[in-house]
């Protein structure tokens, strides 16, 4: 996580969700493959920070403590739909709430989205956490349950196995 | 490329890089594929966050009305807990008090007297004299009117030497007519003597009557006025005011309905079998001195 972005204890809570609204929501999207299923659950998740909020302004690394929370739903609601294939399947049917943005814009999501959705779900999971969680290799790690070493691994090979159909999008 | 290279390279396009990487066609790739991802990045939507605010503040709403119900319900167990302990207190019946140095009506002397500052002894169970009861129930089982004996005016005008008519009525009773009572008025008893302005509907006065204390039992001199009608009683109990004649002609819990008051130095209490609390209250408010 980068130091400069946790946030002092006098943020309020606003300035907090704020701040993480765009890349929380990515991760949840990408991660789900749904982005109203992402909608929700950072709603759910900000929520929790809500509640607790005198307990996460305290924390060290309090956005760390948030995409935890957003990952475990995010996993709960994986487990929800049975198959963590079908819901990938499935996501490509969420992109439809995009239709309000541009189209350019939405075919580079819609590509990004099923780039990931080639990728086996721990080397999705690292690509996630470190671009859009802005994780350390230590952290991501710790959310995968493995080394510092496997998680730089697994997010290199993510990254390398997608990045031939991003350099299509590329500008 | 080997993967340890991939490592490096990989890391570095993530801006946390794990040794050292030459800068190469795979590693531009990696930051081209990195910048995508991060292009990709959701944007801010107003809408979202005004939702996340209702939310947020519905949710505190919410932790502050169960603040409130839990406060609520404390407060709610406290009150059944004084309220379970009450209920298991033993009925404690003050002294009546009233204030002894200002004559004058005072309704409802059972009660507590706001007039009274001074410290009060310590609450004490107060015995109704047996006697008072024994009354009650004559009252309450008083026979027809025929029985009562006596006619209207038996009574004297003093209402000290009267009776005469009356204590045949209500013979039986200890209290109705004493043999010695007649006509006397011992010297200590200072109290006026009291009768209804007017007798209450269907009732005649038929006895008048005074009871020395050694009478009663009480400790002071009782006068008895008693009225009757058909099926009906209605008994006066005069006593000159005093602490202990206050204490025993306090109506509470009677047998019959009672009702005392106290009026120009005169403890009243009025015993009938037919008549209201009310009704009694109203003769009690009507009553007259004795000429």
């Amino acid at each position: 996580m980068a130091p400069d972005a946790q946030p002092p204890r006098t943020v309020n809570f606003t300035a907090f969700a704020q701040r993480l609204e765009t890349r929380l929501v990515s991760y949840l999207r990408y991660t789900l493959g749904s982005r109203d299923e992402a909608e929700d659950l950072f709603q759910e998740a900000m929520l929790r920070v809500h509640r607790e909020w005198k307990q996460v302004a305290a924390m060290q690394n309090p956005e760390g403590w948030v995409f935890r929370v957003a990952r475990n739903l995010a996993m709960n609601q994986l487990k929800r739909r049975g198959i963590e294939r079908r819901a990938l399947h499935e996501k490509s049917q969420g992109i439809s709430a995009d239709t309000a943005r541009p189209a350019e814009t939405r075919e580079v999501r819609q590509a990004v989205q099923d780039a990931l959705q080639t990728l086996p779900a721990d080397q999705r999971d690292a690509v996630c956490l470190k671009v859009w969680g802005e994780c350390s290799w230590v952290d991501i790690g710790r959310e995968l349950g493995v080394s510092d070493d496997t998680a730089a691994r697994l997010f290199a090979r993510g990254l390398k196995a997608i990045a031939p159909r991003l350099k299509e999008l590329s500008p | 490329m080997n993967e340890d290279d991939l490592v490096k390279l990989a890391s570095k396009a993530a801006d946390e890089p794990i040794g050292d990487a030459a800068d190469s066609a795979e590693l531009a790739e990696l930051e081209q594929a990195m910048a995508v991802l991060r292009g990709a990045t959701e944007e801010a939507s107003e809408p979202r966050m005004n939702e996340l605010a209702e939310r947020a503040a519905d949710q505190s709403r919410l932790v502050h009305l169960w603040h409130f119900a839990a406060v609520a319900v404390v407060f709610f167990c406290i009150g059944l807990v004084v309220l379970f302990k009450m209920g298991f207190t033993p009925p404690v019946q003050t002294t009546p008090v009233a204030d002894h140095n200002e004559p004058g009506p005072v309704e409802n002397p059972g009660s507590i007297s706001p007039a009274n500052h001074e410290p009060r002894p310590e609450q004490q169970i107060y015995v109704r004299p047996k006697w008072i009861d024994e009354q009650a129930a004559e009252v309450a089982n008083a026979p027809s009117a025929p029985d009562l004996g006596g006619g209207p005016g038996s009574g004297s005008p003093d209402g000290v030497g009267g009776g005469t008519g009356g204590s045949e009525g209500s013979g039986g009773s200890p209290f109705g007519n004493p043999p010695g009572s007649r006509g006397s008025h011992p010297d200590h008893v200072e109290f006026t003597l009291l009768y209804p302005a007017k007798a209450p509907n269907g009732m005649h006065r038929v006895s008048s009557t005074t009871l020395p204390d050694t009478e009663t039992g009480a400790g002071f001199t009782l006068h008895r006025v008693e009225y009757a009608g058909p099926g009906k009683a209605l008994v006066l109990l005069e006593a000159a005011e005093t602490a202990d004649s206050r204490k025993a002609l306090s109506a509470d819990g009677l047998e019959g309905n009672a009702v005392s008051v106290v009026r120009d130095g005169t403890v009243v209490l009025l015993i009938s079998n037919t008549l209201s609390k009310s009704e009694l209250a109203a003769i009690a408010a009507k009553l007259v001195e004795n000429s």
